[in-house]
Order: C-alpha cells, then structure tokens, then sequence
C-alpha cells in the first residue's frame, strides 16, 4: 500500500517542499530510500525502525521503498524521520485516518520515540506558509520558533505515540499559540555598558556616531587598551531590531543550528567575533552543506575582527562585497545560496607588530619597515570601506577624577535612534538607511558645506597631510554628526570634529 | 654638448675594471685626457705600468662603446659631470680621489648650492624619524640642501621632509641613474629627479653592487661640508660615511641617542671618539659651520588670538602633553566640542596631537 505524506527541505533560508511517498509491499523484508538523500537521511531507517518498535507500535515486517520528491534535489538531515514513520504507520494501516494529509510534517526521531529539536523550523515555516501550507507538526522543543509566525497552526508533539493519536483522532493538541513580537530586547545583552567603559571618550563619541550613521570603524591600539570592550559595548546602543530584521536573523542562526531554543527568536542585534584563524569559508558561508558564515550570522548587528592585519589577505578582501552589497551568494555543489550579511564591521589592530608604537608604558621595538609592512597587510579598497579610525589607548585613570557621572548606553541610544529617524526620512526614496551608504552623487546633494566648512577642509588637507581618499569620508562623517545633533547643515565643527577620526590617514606613521 | 676632454673623461671613466686612482695615473701620462684619447697607443708601455694587458684592451674597446653611451646618456636626460666641467663641485674635488664623472639627473645647480648630508641607519626607529625630521626641517630654514642616499630609513625621512617642504635635496646612488634601488623609492626617485638632482658616479645600467655602498658615502660626505648622523645602529653604513667625513676635513655631526637603544649604538659609540660632534639642536652645527658667531635658545614668539579656551588649553599642555581624556576633564567641554576645538588648534599649528590620543604644543 502506498501513503504520500507532505515533509519541507531548505537551500539556504529559502525552502521547497518535499513529498515523502512510502510503498509497502509484500517479498522478503527490506528498506530503501531513494531520493537523493544524504546518509542522515539512509540511516534513518534504523532510527525509524527502532521508534516504532519502542513505541508499542508494529513496523512491518515486509519490503519497504522510501522516496523523497523530488528526487533531483540532494536531502539532508534528520528532519524527514518522522515524515517517513508516520507514511509507513500510515501504509501499515496503524494511521486510519486521512487528516495527515493536512500536515507539513518534521521532525527527528531517536530510538525511544520521543521527537528531537531539529535546525531551520522558523525558516521552514515562514517559507512553506508563503507557499500556502498552514498546519504543521514540529518537536515540541522547537515550538517557541513557532510562535512568533502568524496565520500558521503548528502543533508541536513530543513522541511518536503522541502523533499517532492525534491523527487517529483518539487525542488533540492545541497548537502553538501565536505571539506578538515586542520590544522585550535584554538591555545589556552581552554584559557591559558604556557607563562602564572609564576613559576613552574619543572612542566612545566615534562609536556612538558609527552606529547613527551606519559606519564602518576601525580601532587601533596597544594591547589592553580596551578595543574589545569598547567593540562589546555597541549593539547596547544599536537601534532595536524590526520585527522583520528579528525574523531575518532568527531565520539564519535557526538554519545554522545556533538558535535558543527557550527564546525561539532572536532579540538582540547579533555580535559575532570570529577569531583570526577563520577560513574564507567559514566567514562568507559554505561547506558541503551550504551553512550561513560568519558575516551572515552578523546580519543585522556587529561583526568584530580582532587584529584585522592577522586576517588572511583572502579572508578579508572577501568582505569587500558584501560591505557593499549586504549579501553573500555562496556557491557550492548542491547551487548557489544567497544569504543576507549587512552588518556593522568594527575591527580593532595594533598600531604595530610589538603592539606598544605611541604607548606611554611600553617602547616599542619595531623598525620603521616593520611597521610599514603591518600596516600594508589592509588593503586601499578595504579601508575605504571604513570612515572612521580611531586611537584607542589605555589612560591611567588614577589621574582622572572620576567625578562626574558616564552616560549610559540608554542614553546614548536616544541620540542614536533619532539620528537614525532623520536618515530614514531623508532616503525614503534613495533605497539606503543610513549615511554610510552615500554614493558621490548623495554626497553631492546631502552634504552641502559652507565656504567656511570648505576652506576648513583644504586647511586640514595642506596641514594635517590627510590622504585624498579621506574628503569625501570626513563629508560621510560630518553629516552624521550633523544628524545626532539634529541639524540640516553640516556646520565648520561638524567637520573639524570628523577630521580628528581619520586617525591613519594622518602622517603618524611613515 | 661635451668638450673634447669632457668625452674622454666619460670614456676613461666608463671602463669600470680599473681602479680610480690607476685611472689619475695613467692620465698624468698624457697632456691631456683628450690626449690620452688620441694617443693611447703611443705610450703602451708607460701605460701598462699602471695596468695590465686586459685593463688597457678594456680601455681600446671602450672607445668603440663611447658614441653609444653618450647618446644613452641623452636619452635618459642624464648629464655627466666631469672633473674638466665647471659645473663640477669644488667641494668635491678635494677628496682623494675625486670622481672622475658624476652622472646627474634633475637641478645641476644644486651641487655647487649649500649641502650638507643626512644619513643614517636604514632600520631605523621612531626616535630616529623624529630626530631627523627636526634637523631637517631647521637646516632647510638655515638654507641648506639635504644630501643623502636615497637609502631606506633615515634617507628616506630625510629626502622626503626635504620635499615636503618643497626645499632641495640630492641623492647620491649606488647604482647606474636608471636604475631604481630599492625598487619601493621609485616614487621618491621621481620626485628628487624632477624637483632636486640625483647624482651616481655609475655609468647607467650598473647593478647596486654591495661594494659600491661605501664608495657612494664618500660622495655624500664629499659633496657636503658636513654630515649629520642622526641614528645609526652597530653595523650601519652611515658609520661609513663618518670616517669618509673625518678624512676629507668634513664637519661631522652626531645625533646622541637613547643608551638602552640598540638603533643608536653605532652613533653613540662615535660620539665617544668624533670631539665636539654632538648635536642636539640646529645651531650647534650653524656654529661650527661658521654660519652665525654665537647662539642662544632664542624662541619664535608667535603672536596669535586664543579665546579662553584655547589659553586654558595652552597653559595646561605648557606642562607636558596630556591625554585628551585630561583636557577634556580640565575643560568640562563636551567630546564633540573638544574634538573640533582640537581639529582647529592643530591647523593653526598650535598644539600637535601624538599617537595614541596625546597633544602637546
């Protein structure tokens, strides 16, 4: 007898559905699975068999052909087990009724029966809901992703005998119940504050500025100065997500396995630190099965790369186009999947290979080539991409009375968020949110400076010996400024405080 | 175009296989180098005193390659200099042995103008770009032109303040005019070509041969009427050049360094030896040069409008440098504030802003 139930697959955070088609027929016992599956999917089997059996269910002892459709596409994971064990309790007549056919079925099941949390469930949702699926049935471990998509029924079940006795009717299930998403976002999600950060006032006002305006930093320093720290403080004053950011980045961390189960979404702006080891692959994304990297897991928030010049030259030059783009497309094998990476890049360096040029504790030991030849390792195309270096180093704060109160990053996130409102509003109809992402042409119409401004600027070019590169970042810069304090004209301080953010375009090295 | 005499100076000095001082030699022979030319083969045995049988093949067959160097040298805009040229330096004339030929490229009026070299260690530090960059920057006020080797390094920083400054500098190579060593300077090479003067005694297309480094110092040293040494480890070449300006009765000058510092050590230990060499500001060499009867610490006052700020901000840094942290708390300004405020000092040139956040004046 032939059952035909109804199963979801993903490429990447986009999904197809997958028909699960079980013939049992009489001839000697046997179990194939066809379909292009990968061998979580082939050993399935063993899983099947013995979750039945451990359940108090009969599995037929008879020839059994399992086929994944379409059979073109290559399968992978556990999520299809427990789409196969009800087809073949279903072709075993052990499901009586035809109400499986209303249901997205997924799930993994280990020997006992019970159901396993499986990656992607959000995604899978979202994707088979546009494609017109409503009911579904989920492990119960994976029903807070459930909760937050709207206009589902997802029933979320724990084992096996559970689903037989729903879909035979003997026993309901409520459905998981749908949850509006709400700003509940945990202050302080990674543990520290800008009220905490003593000193560094410099980096903190350009950070806050980086974050109004969508720039990209670079930190330089000895080690110990506090980069990190600093890094940590700034998805506490990142606007909050939308709930369609939350979604976007829920889909991808689910797809890579890295979801709470508890939360079922995530909240706050992701701060990813790959270490500097990390291979191309592993930033962009990739691998046989085509996971989100690191870049991507940053979408919507923060990627930290801490000592930038460590980073191989491939792994960085690879950054450059989603910098630009907001997406990495991966090609592999099994095709070409497209993730979402637009995130903030904060990197931090040394000033040089000793790490102690221009510290007041520590000489530094390097020649002058060394550090010409650290400081080359960042390519031209790359520091374009970042508007704003800044020196961060470690003051001794016992010189420092500290008597008056630090803003905290709620306070700073004020500024933030109106700065943002007024770029949101000014590029309606440009297709850009933030002032990073100017192209000449909306610098030309945007960033408008008085003769005072500009004559400033070729006073700053002539003394300061700031590179060319630099005029149209310092315009970037200076009109974020403009938009914390709230003003429609860049005035001659937005500029001058902009200038004092080119730190490596100014001749303290060679 | 070259005199008579001129072109055979080039010829004689195109033979590279024999020594300099056998060259003088064998031109004492001749009334003339243009004699030497023409009669060469007259006096052979007189000749092949001082050289062998291959040198003086050599010096017959150069004379087969002499049209084609010459139109070489036209091609590529270099000039050759001979002892026999009035625009050879006279400064350069009273080492032993002067070059015959020098090759120039760029400003010929510059080897007759006011040099002094600057040289120094190519692995350099801070301390030394520091130090280099401050006597620079105050001998091209005293008017002088910067000579160095075109080395990296303290060369560099040296030729490069000199040019930023839009002041005159030479650089004396140790290979052919044509060829750019080290090949990360061809910027900088172009520069000097087109605003100072490049100067090599190689014919174009010689390699930098490892040799031809110390014999390249002696015309720094002697194209100068001193040489500056601002920092130079044990081995450095600069030290080279200290001992060529000892012997041709130049002035050499010696920047003191930091005794724990390994980049100093070749400097400070001449320091020990070279009596009065020590220099520490500008006007102890314009002194010993001659250039002004006596000094003291006269300071530029610069008068200029400060508002309250700037004048709190001022009186503060008079102190020593101070972390923009400090300033900020002294001043009670905001960050914003402070930061353009700063911006605007430094492009007055008021206060200067050190790595890793410090300002001072």
């Amino acid at each position: 007898m032939l059952a035909k139930t109804k199963s979801y697959s993903l490429t990447g955070i986009k999904g197809y559905d997958v028909d699960v088609e079980v013939d049992i027929s009489n001839g000697l016992p046997a179990y194939e699975t066809v379909g292009l599956g990968d061998t979580a999917v082939k050993e399935s089997r063993e899983r099947i068999r013995a979750s039945i059996k451990n359940s108090g269910l009969a599995y037929p002892v008879k020839r059994i052909v399992v086929n994944l459709a379409p059979a073109d596409t290559k399968k992978e994971g556990p999520l299809f087990d427990l789409a196969i064990a009800v087809g073949i309790l279903v072709a075993s007549d052990q499901i009586t009724t035809s109400t499986y056919k209303d249901y997205v079925i997924i799930g993994e099941l280990p020997l006992d029966g019970t159901l396993r949390h499986v990656n992607g469930v959000m995604p899978i949702l979202i994707s088979a809901y546009q494609q017109g699926y409503t009911k579904f049935l989920i492990p119960k471990a994976n029903e807070n992703e459930a909760k937050y998509v709207e206009g589902i029924e997802a029933y979320p079940v724990s084992n096996l005998n559970e689903v037989v006795d729903m879909l035979n009717g003997t026993s309901t299930i409520t459905p998981v119940e749908h949850t509006e998403y709400e700003s509940r976002r945990v202050t302080n999600a990674y543990g520290v504050d800008f009220s905490e950060v003593k000193g560094q006032s410099i980096a903190k006002r350009a950070l806050e500025i980086a974050v109004a305006g969508g720039h990209n930093v670079l930190m330089i320093g000895p080690p110990g100065a506090g980069k990190t720290m600093l890094a940590k403080c700034v998805p506490s004053i990142m606007p909050q997500m939308s709930f369609e950011e939350a979604l976007t980045v829920t889909k991808i961390h689910s797809v890579a396995g890295a979801l709470d189960e508890k939360t079922g979404i995530v909240l706050n702006r992701p701060f990813r630190t790959p270490h500097h080891t990390a291979t191309t692959v592993a930033l962009t994304g990739g691998g046989a099965h085509c996971r989100p990297g690191e870049i991507s897991m940053a979408h919507n928030g923060v990627l930290f790369l801490d000592e930038l010049p460590e980073y191989s030259r491939q792994s960085l030059e690879i950054l450059r186009q989603p910098l630009e783009d907001g997406v990495i497309s991966v090609s592999r094998a099994i095709g070409t999947i497209e993730y979402p990476a637009r995130f903030m890049m904060i990197a931090s360096m040394n000033p040089c290979p000793c790490g102690n040029y221009g510290s007041k504790k520590h000489p530094c030991t390097c020649t002058t080539q060394q550090i010409h030849k650290y400081l080359s390792k960042l390519s031209g195309p790359l520091l374009d991409r970042i508007d704003l270096h800044i020196e961060v180093d470690g003051v001794s704060y016992e010189n420092l009375k500290d008597t008056t109160q630090l803003e905290t990053s709620a306070q700073i996130k004020v500024r933030v968020d109106r700065a943002r409102q007024i770029q949101a509003d000014r590029y309606k109809d440009e297709g850009i949110f933030t002032n990073a992402a100017m192209t000449n042409r909306l610098i030309d119409k945007h960033c408008r400076i008085s003769p005072a401004g500009e004559k400033l600027m070729q006073m700053a070019f002539d003394k300061l010996k700031l590179s060319a590169r630099a005029g149209s970042r310092i315009l970037k810069v200076a009109r974020t400024i403009a938009d914390i304090d709230g003003n429609e004209n860049i005035s001659e301080a937005n500029i001058a405080e902009a200038i004092q953010y080119r730190s490596l375009d100014r001749k303290y090295y060679l | 175009m070259y005199t008579l005499d001129e072109q055979a100076c080039i010829w004689l000095n195109s033979v590279t296989t024999i020594p300099t001082l056998k060259k003088y030699k064998s031109l004492e022979l001749f009334e003339s180098p243009h004699d030497m030319y023409l009669n060469l083969a007259d006096k052979k045995a007189e000749v092949l005193e001082h050289v062998n049988e291959s040198m003086y093949n050599d010096l017959i067959q150069a004379k087969e390659t002499l049209p084609s160097l010459l139109d070489r040298l036209d091609e590529l805009n270099i000039v050759a200099v001979t002892i026999y040229s009035d625009t050879y330096p006279g400064l350069l004339m009273e080492i032993t042995p002067p070059p015959l030929v020098i090759y120039c490229k760029g400003r010929l009026e510059l080897l007759k103008s006011n040099n002094i070299g600057v040289v120094g260690t190519r692995d350099c530090s801070r301390y030394g770009v520091e130090t280099t960059e401050k006597f620079v920057v105050d001998l091209v006020k005293a008017g002088f032109t910067i000579v160095s080797g075109m080395a990296r390094g303290i060369d560099y920083i040296a030729h490069n303040t000199a040019l930023n400054l839009k002041a005159d500098t030479i650089a004396v190579l140790a290979s052919g005019l044509d060829i750019i060593y080290p090949p990360e300077h061809k910027e900088l090479y172009r520069k000097i070509a087109d605003k100072g003067l490049l100067v090599s005694e190689y014919i174009p297309g010689t390699p930098p041969n490892g040799f031809q480094f110390p014999e390249r110092n002696r015309i720094i040293s002697g194209l100068s009427s001193g040489v500056l040494v601002t920092e130079a480890g044990e081995k450095s070449g600069a030290l080279i050049t200290i001992d060529y300006a000892l012997e041709q009765d130049r002035e050499v000058f010696i920047v003191p360094g930091p005794i724990t510092s390994r980049f100093c050590r070749g400097s400070n230990n001449r320091l020990k030896h070279v009596q009065g060499g020590l220099v520490t500001e500008v006007n102890d060499i314009l002194y010993r040069l001659g250039m002004i009867a006596d000094y003291e610490d006269e300071q530029e006052v610069t008068v200029m409008q400060l508002d309250f700020m700037e004048q709190k901000i001022i009186i503060e840094l008079e102190k020593g440098e101070m972390h923009f942290d400090e300033i900020l708390q002294m001043t009670g300004l905001s960050v914003p504030e402070l930061n353009s405020l700063l911006t605007r000092m430094e492009i007055c040139g008021i206060v200067k802003k050190n790595s890793g956040n410090y300002y001072e004046i």
